[in-house]
């Protein structure tokens, strides 16, 4: 916290070296989010870039009065609701989905049909890949998808981002039992989406 | 165990990992954002004025080291000569000493002269007085040694290749030219060298070109003009089988001399510490103006300016330091420049801040565009018919040569596996084909996979899924669109799984048979580590990736290559 503060005073002075170490200090939380909102590994790139750049841009009127974490946090779930609803337009002009986003259970690249029997999950990066997620990613981010944005960004909020209800609701502008509510919903759709895939997965990697 | 405990698990359990491709876009974006601001600020002093007001600096010790890093390399992996009687002292010789000069020849150019004892070299330069560094390139380490001030500084390099001893790396230059085919000589007469008559050799070869003068008299070599890539490199005065004092080459600090240490990664240099660079050899050592170039040789010849602007500026010890590395890191990403064809600057002239002028471009590895840095050091991706001027003629793209049918039965084409080692104790395999050649009017291709057990689950060309059909064993018959092959992407991505369980070991080490899917001419292997994996590499990854393995079938086309150990271990 200490060290935040410290961090944004001497952004605001100009320090590339704070600038640069509080990106590398929560780069990976705010790719996680993204990613996790947008399941696009380049609309989590293009977001966690404008974040940055926003951040940047604001640090002159920038106070901070409570987590620098939290704060980016929050600005990276705005940005990528943003980017979300700029999608749904494309999306309803015809435009096919992203390159980068992994296919869901049976859907393969661009939304064509399955390769062969039994072909499994297409892939879609290409060899020097910007971001590597791992496959509990793939699996999250897969699961995530099914879900209205808003229970998806209370989801990562409180459980990655280990915000209170009270915090995420603010910062939503909406009453926080509304945010509990859509957290329950959220979890239970992901739930009966994954059916069984959380324990396999689980059993796999303990 | 509740839902809620699982999905949580999973969340925690998800990794993401940027590369230093998405750090450096991001990264370069908001710093360069920070830079408008600082720059635009009044409100806050800049660092410009917080030197004004600073104490003394001795900016040699830094110049020194920088020199010591960018000419510590300089025979690396090039080439040499190979006329017997010339070269012949120099594959013979156990010590030597030698005078070097970067760039053209003139009295603005400072001379360097290098001692060499076994891996040892005690380097001065002469416009930078009463410094000396002692590169020690078995230890990778440099002592700088500053007299006026008696400051001694250690510099440990990382990310060095190895080097076993600096002379004999000119004598391996040679011996490698004289061994390949593309080598050509050529005479170049008799001229006067330093009033004795010398005899000239021009050694071509296609990636470098060395001029040798001998003297007329003794065969020995006088002088060696060598240019690497951009760079001209003069060896002159040389000298061989001096004997020399052990003790002008200890890496024991004198007494009397305070110490420093710091550290420097040689192959950490970025775009975003080039453009540092450009900073600070804008505002600090340039009133503003951005330098006449940008090249090692421009920098070797502002090194006396640089010097006695340092001095009127002072600057405390940490700054110093702080700058000194910052000026590093910018040389490095010239003199070990890793992007595509040529880099070009202009930033001759403009000031610091001209948002519409283009200083300096270049295209990054496997890039399609071009990176442009302009004058206020924002940076935009441009197309290469959108750069500020065009292309110099010699800087040809290299052509990709597309799918051709012809009358063998063979597919023939390359092939770079992409090994990702997963949580689970598997790895992802992506196997990039690059396809050249297939018989005409076949469309079905036979292809082979390493491993029986992890059968093929995907093959994609242009991101599109292609049908195949399971054969035998780990064999399966692919559908090519030959229509959409001619037309140009010839790129064929096929992923399995393969459990490391099933791979062959030798002691701790994991090994893989290096087998492509079809014959190929060139065959290589890349391996990555999941962070939420329990293996780590053994090696400094390039971005993600060690390469294990790369190697060509010469003779022809070829589906096997041996095997080699994955450069996994277990994690410490």
């Amino acid at each position: 916290m200490i060290e935040d503060k410290l961090l944004v005073f001497q952004s605001k002075r100009g320090s590339r070296e704070a600038l640069t170490r509080i990106y590398e200090k929560y780069k990976r939380d705010l790719l996680l989010l993204a990613m996790g909102l947008l399941n696009d590994k380049t609309a989590a790139e293009d977001v966690v870039h404008d974040v940055f750049l926003s951040f940047v841009r604001n640090l002159d009127h920038f106070r901070l009065t409570g987590s620098l974490k939290g704060y980016l946090l929050t600005c990276t779930a705005n940005h990528a609701r943003n980017w979300n609803k700029a999608e749904r337009v494309r999306g309803s002009a015809g435009r096919v989905g992203s390159a980068h986003r992994f296919p869901s259970n049976g859907e393969q690249e661009g939304g064509h049909s399955p390769p062969c029997e039994g072909a499994g999950r297409a892939l879609v990066e290409e060899p020097l890949e910007t971001l590597v997620c791992n496959e509990q990613l793939e699996l999250l981010s897969n699961a995530l998808a099914g879900l209205p944005f808003e229970q998806r960004q209370i989801v990562m909020l409180h459980e990655h981002g280990r915000m209170t209800f009270h915090a995420i609701a603010r910062s939503m502008q909406i009453s926080t039992n509304t945010a509990k509510s859509r957290y329950r919903y959220g979890i239970d759709k992901l739930r009966v989406t994954l059916n069984g895939e959380v324990t396999k997965c689980n059993q796999q990697t303990t | 165990m509740q839902p809620a405990d699982d999905i949580r698990r999973l969340i925690h359990q998800s990794q993401i990992t940027s590369s230093e491709q998405a750090d450096r876009r991001i990264l370069a974006d908001a710093l360069a954002d920070l830079e408008k601001r600082r720059v635009s600020s009044t409100a806050h002093p800049g660092v410009w004025r917080i030197v004004m007001h600073s104490k003394a600096i001795q900016f040699a010790a830094a110049a020194v080291v920088v020199l010591a890093v960018l000419l510590g390399l300089q025979f690396v992996g090039t080439s040499g000569v190979t006329f017997a009687q010339a070269i012949q002292p120099i594959l013979s010789a156990n010590t030597a000493i030698l005078d070097i000069v970067v760039g053209v020849e003139d009295p603005n150019t400072p001379v360097i002269r290098d001692m060499i004892v076994g891996s040892r070299i005690r380097r001065t330069v002469d416009n930078i007085e009463g410094s000396v560094s002692i590169i020690d390139l078995e230890s990778s380490r440099i002592l700088s040694l500053t007299e006026k001030t008696k400051e001694a500084v250690y510099v440990d390099l990382k990310g060095l290749p190895s080097i076993p001893n600096y002379l004999d790396h000119l004598k391996n230059v040679f011996i490698k030219l004289q061994d390949s085919p593309h080598f050509e000589i050529q005479g170049l007469g008799t001229k006067q060298i330093d009033g004795r008559a010398a005899v000239g050799f021009l050694a071509r070869h296609p990636n470098a070109e060395i001029t040798l003068w001998a003297d007329a008299k003794t065969g020995l070599p006088v002088r060696i003009e060598q240019k690497e890539g951009r760079m001209l490199v003069i060896c002159k005065n040389l000298q061989f089988d001096v004997p020399m004092d052990e003790a002008l080459f200890s890496m024991e600090v004198p007494k009397g001399y305070s110490e420093q240490k710091m550290e420097m990664d040689l192959f950490g240099s970025t775009e975003a510490d080039f453009i540092e660079g450009l900073r600070i050899r804008a505002e600090i050592f340039g009133d503003g103006r951005f330098p006449d170039g940008v090249g090692v040789e421009d920098f070797m010849r502002s090194i006396e300016a640089m010097q006695g602007k340092g001095e009127k500026l002072g600057l405390p010890k940490e700054q110093e330091a702080e700058l000194g590395m910052k000026m590093n890191r910018h040389l490095l990403f010239i003199r070990f420049f890793r992007g595509e064809g040529k880099w070009y600057y202009r930033g001759q002239g403009v000031q610091l801040g001209e948002a519409e002028a283009p200083i300096f471009w270049y295209r990054p590895k496997d890039s399609a565009s071009y990176r442009v840095i302009y004058g206020d050091l924002h940076v935009e991706d441009v197309a290469p018919e959108n750069l500020p001027e065009p292309l110099d003629p010699d800087d040809v793209a290299e052509v990709t040569i597309g799918y051709q049918q012809w009358s063998k039965p063979d597919f023939v084409g390359t092939q770079e596996d992409y090994w990702m080692i997963l949580p689970e104790g598997k790895a992802r395999v992506k196997a990039y084909v690059t396809l050249l050649k297939g018989p005409t009017g076949v469309s079905s291709m036979p292809v082979a996979l390493p491993y029986p057990s992890a059968p093929l689950e995907a093959v994609l060309l242009d991101r599109e899924p292609l049908t195949f059909q399971q054969t035998g064993e780990g064999t399966y018959n692919v559908e090519l669109p030959l229509d959409k092959l001619a037309a140009g992407p010839v790129k064929l991505l096929f992923q399995w799984h393969v459990s490391l369980s099933d791979l062959p070991r030798e002691g701790d080490t994991i090994k893989t048979v290096l087998k492509s899917l079809i014959p190929v001419t060139s065959y290589a292997l890349k391996v990555g580590v999941d962070p939420g994996s329990s293996f780590e590499l053994t090696k400094e990854p390039e971005g993600l990736w060690v390469t294990p393995f790369t190697g060509g079938a010469p003779k022809g086309p070829v589906t096997t290559f041996g095997s080699c150990g994955l450069m996994i271990r277990a994690r410490q």
